[in-house]
């Protein structure tokens, strides 16, 4: 009987080093997240990296935006996940392993940041792919730290916002000045509901937190009144037609008010290029100013598109601010 | 020669100017331009204006025609209701007197035999002297209507049942739906007396209400007293009826086809036959309150009708009234919604507003809402605002009939009116500043109307397009902080300025 017993103990143990060994790769690290050639839709993207702690003792990442974090690994913990920030287009993350001071590993990542505020940002090369994160077995890596449970209490929002699961890891896309309530209380599967629309179909399925597009049909649940509004008009934008509100505005948090993507001016001109003759061309060549004087009917603004249009919905052609051209120019020119 | 060369440096001069300012681009826009002036004169009609929406003559047609059915129809629907109203009908009481008018008793002394009559002067001494009114067979002295002759056991009665003597001569019977008690048993002498009283119709009593109230008072020991329906008229509040008339300003005494012996309706159409100011709130106002409207026992929910400890013949206090039923969800009659357990939020939120607080004296919920029905939503007394987001200009809400206005109309507040509101950074009148713009805000957006775990009623939570988003409200000596999902934390402070004040 005692025999067996040790016995028992000792294939245990053989069982639980075997187990171990097997679990720790055999290279010094591997990239989990971004995947190469990954399209990134945030300005920010977390790095995901497995090590193997004998093969390693510190990794730095960097990017060509002058950033560079070292990371030293820790014998008790084979994965780490860093937050960088990208710019517009492509970005290279850089990951390089060190061991005794030696380079042993680095890896080149390639992520495209896209905005469909830029026309020559909003198409990322073919090569380029989507990475569907919160799916069953991409998550089953991060669960062994994070809960990667939802903990949103439907339609309460946090009375203290680190609470939020989701923050954990997300905590970057609320911080700048701008952000739009559900994003900033952390209410994200008021938005992030699993579901598809008609634009992304293909999506189904790949990820627990998709969102539909066109994003019109969560956004509209909120903003029911303003939608009703501008039904009653005669003219809609087309974007607001369609519900692509993300082409102007950015769903968590942005630097400018209204959560726009780009000042109004350039926003209006990533679609709408005008020459210069754009309301007026006087006999002498003048042309009237579509930005960068004193806007007379909107004191203490600059003049930009808003001033004479809207940018949503109205009831007249152009979308127009007055009833007709004339009364357009009054609104300034005053006698 | 000197013409010829003034002539040729003119035309140079012109050519190089005319090249240098471009003058023949600019003739030609000029050109255009006038041109088109010219085309858009001719052809009045702009492009931009020329928006008219042809409707077809089907959709014409179609629209028409439904609009004139439903006038045709709603006119008709008006005049059948108008068939529909049902003629009123004569109160069950009246034909009830009419009856006893009817058949009232006449005692002609020819009926009678004469020797039989006995003289006042020889009556027992018990009945002397003799009372204020009498009956008619004792005033004749004709005692051998009721009483047997046989003198050896005085006062036998011709009968052991009382209902055969007196129903010999008063023919009314009371067989409505509802006897009285002793009318059904026949015990008429309970009330009356046989003989002579000081009180209209015979009563046992010297009034009506101490006759009732001697079997229906609990603490009664007459002998017959009631079984149930006992009312206790020692409390304070007692119903005016019964106490400046009788208690049959409502009760029949014998018989009635109504329930408790009433003139009409138990539940409400008695009362609101002397109540009509309170009918019309009922019957006619937009919003009911579903406890006088739908409820069982309709006034009598809240209300006593005989006497209670409480105003206004409230049953419970002001607010316990109200917290019978609305100690749990209950379903509005207003827009089919579940309206609060209002029981529960004022057990979980210390803070109450001072209405609940001081019920006696501020009032309880009906200082806010009428009790019987309101044009207003909420059964509000006075208008008030459903949504986030109202315009203040012009509107009289209802939460200024207590509080200073000028909370919230001074844009900065002076250190002579220094108490008008706390909530200001330095001079700057942050009330103001939230409900004087082109999205104001409303007061329910940050206050709660009935309590709230902050002080000064601040909610935790505010409703915003069905999400409830945390204000995390904190109170500092001199200030304090939001920071709600409308903005990031923001901190005021009345002698340091943080903010806006700054």
């Amino acid at each position: 009987m005692k025999h067996n017993n040790f016995f028992c103990k000792f294939s245990l143990l053989g069982f639980l080093l075997y187990s171990s060994l097997f679990a720790q790769i055999s290279e010094p690290f591997k990239v989990i997240n971004p995947i190469q050639y990954q399209i990134a839709e945030e300005d920010t993207t977390s790095v995901v990296i497995e090590t193997n702690s004998s093969l390693i003792d510190y990794f730095v990442i960097s990017n060509d935006l002058n950033l560079s974090r070292r990371i030293d690994v820790d014998s008790n913990r084979s994965h780490y996940c860093e937050v960088i920030y990208l710019e517009l287009g492509d970005n290279k993350i850089y990951i390089d392993g060190f061991k005794d001071g030696v380079l042993v590993k680095n890896k080149v990542q390639k992520v495209f940041h896209t905005s469909s505020a830029y026309k020559e940002y909003k198409y990322p090369p073919n090569k380029y792919d989507f990475n569907y994160f919160h799916n069953e077995s991409k998550e089953k890596v991060c669960a062994t730290c994070h809960n990667m449970s939802v903990n949103e209490v439907k339609g309460y929002a946090f009375e203290d916002v680190t609470k939020s699961n989701c923050y954990q890891c997300h905590s970057h896309i609320a911080e700048k000045d701008h952000g739009h309530a559900p994003a900033v209380n952390w209410l994200c599967t008021s938005c992030h509901n699993g579901e598809v629309g008609k634009f992304n179909r293909f999506e189904k399925g790949k990820t627990r937190f998709n969102v539909p597009d066109p994003i019109g049909t969560v956004c509209f649940n909120c903003h029911k009144k303003t939608k009703e509004n501008w039904e009653k008009k005669l003219f809609q934008h087309e974007p607001v037609e369609n519900g692509s509100c993300d082409r102007c505005h950015s769903s968590h948090s942005s630097k400018r008010a209204s959560y726009l993507k780009k000042p109004v001016w350039d926003l209006c001109h990533t679609c709408h290029k005008i020459d210069g003759s754009h309301v007026i061309k006087t006999l002498f060549g003048k042309k009237h100013p579509t930005k960068g004087v004193k806007d007379p009917s909107r004191p203490g603004k600059e003049l930009d598109c808003m001033s004479c249009h809207y940018s949503h919905a109205s009831d007249n052609v152009s979308l127009l601010k007055g009833k007709s051209n004339f009364i357009m120019c009054i609104k300034c020119h005053k006698k | 020669m000197k013409k010829l060369v003034a002539l040729l440096l003119t035309v140079v001069l012109g050519a190089y100017l005319f090249q240098a300012y471009g003058v023949a681009e600019k003739f030609g826009r000029f050109v255009v331009i006038m041109g088109n002036i010219a085309y858009n004169l001719s052809n009045a009609k702009h492009a931009y204006e020329d928006f008219d929406f042809n409707i077809s003559d089907d959709e014409l047609s179609e629209i028409n025609v439904s609009k004139i059915a439903n006038e045709v129809k709603s006119s008709i629907d008006k005049k059948k209701e108008k068939k529909a109203l049902p003629t009123p009908l004569a109160p069950v009481e009246i034909a009830v007197d009419e009856v006893r008018e009817e058949e009232a008793v006449k005692h002609l002394k020819t009926k009678i035999k004469e020797e039989a009559l006995v003289s006042l002067d020889d009556l027992p001494d018990k009945f002397k002297p003799l009372k204020q009114y009498l009956h008619e067979p004792f005033k004749m002295g004709a005692c051998r209507i009721c009483h047997t002759s046989k003198n050896n056991k005085p006062g036998e009665l011709i009968s052991k049942r009382m209902t055969d003597i007196c129903y010999s001569c008063h023919k009314t019977k009371y067989t409505k739906e509802f006897d009285h008690k002793p009318v059904k048993d026949g015990r008429c002498t309970d009330c009356h007396d046989p003989h002579q009283s000081n009180t209209k119709s015979l009563l046992k009593s010297d009034s009506i209400n101490n006759l009732c109230m001697k079997c229906h008072d609990k603490t009664s020991s007459f002998k017959s007293k009631a079984t149930k329906q006992f009312i206790n008229m020692k409390l304070p509040v007692k119903h005016e009826p019964i106490e400046k008339r009788s208690c049959l300003e409502c009760h029949d005494a014998h018989t009635s086809e109504k329930k408790f012996l009433l003139h009409l309706d138990s539940k409400m159409d008695l009362c609101l036959d002397c109540h009509d100011d309170i009918a019309d709130e009922v019957h006619d106002s937009k919003y009911k309150h579903g406890g006088v409207n739908t409820s069982k026992k309709r006034c009598l929910e809240c209300h006593d009708p005989h006497a209670t400890k409480h105003k206004k013949l409230l049953k419970l206090d002001p607010i316990k009234t109200c917290l019978q039923c609305h100690d749990k969800e209950v379903k509005s009659d207003e827009d089919g919604g579940m309206l609060m357990n209002i029981k529960k939020h004022l057990d979980e939120n210390p803070n109450w507003h001072t209405p609940i607080k001081k019920p006696e004296k501020e009032g309880g919920c009906s200082a806010c809402h009428a009790p019987h029905g309101s044009d207003n939503f909420s059964i509000l007394r006075k208008s008030f605002t459903k949504n986030f987001y109202d315009n203040f200009d012009n509107k009289d809400f209802f939460c200024f009939e207590c509080h200073n206005k000028t909370k919230i109309s001074m844009q900065y507040i002076d250190a002579e009116d220094n108490n008008v509101t706390n909530f200001r950074d330095g001079e700057v009148n942050l009330h103001h500043l939230h409900v004087n713009d082109r999205k104001g805000r409303t007061c329910r957006a940050c206050h709660d109307e009935h309590a709230s775990k902050y002080e000064h009623l601040i909610r935790s939570y505010t409703d915003f397009n069905g999400i409830k988003f945390p204000l995390r409200f904190i109170e500092t000596p001199e200030g304090g902080s939001c920071a709600p999902a409308c903005h990031n934390k923001f901190e005021y402070d009345r002698v340091r300025p943080k903010g806006i004040g700054k």
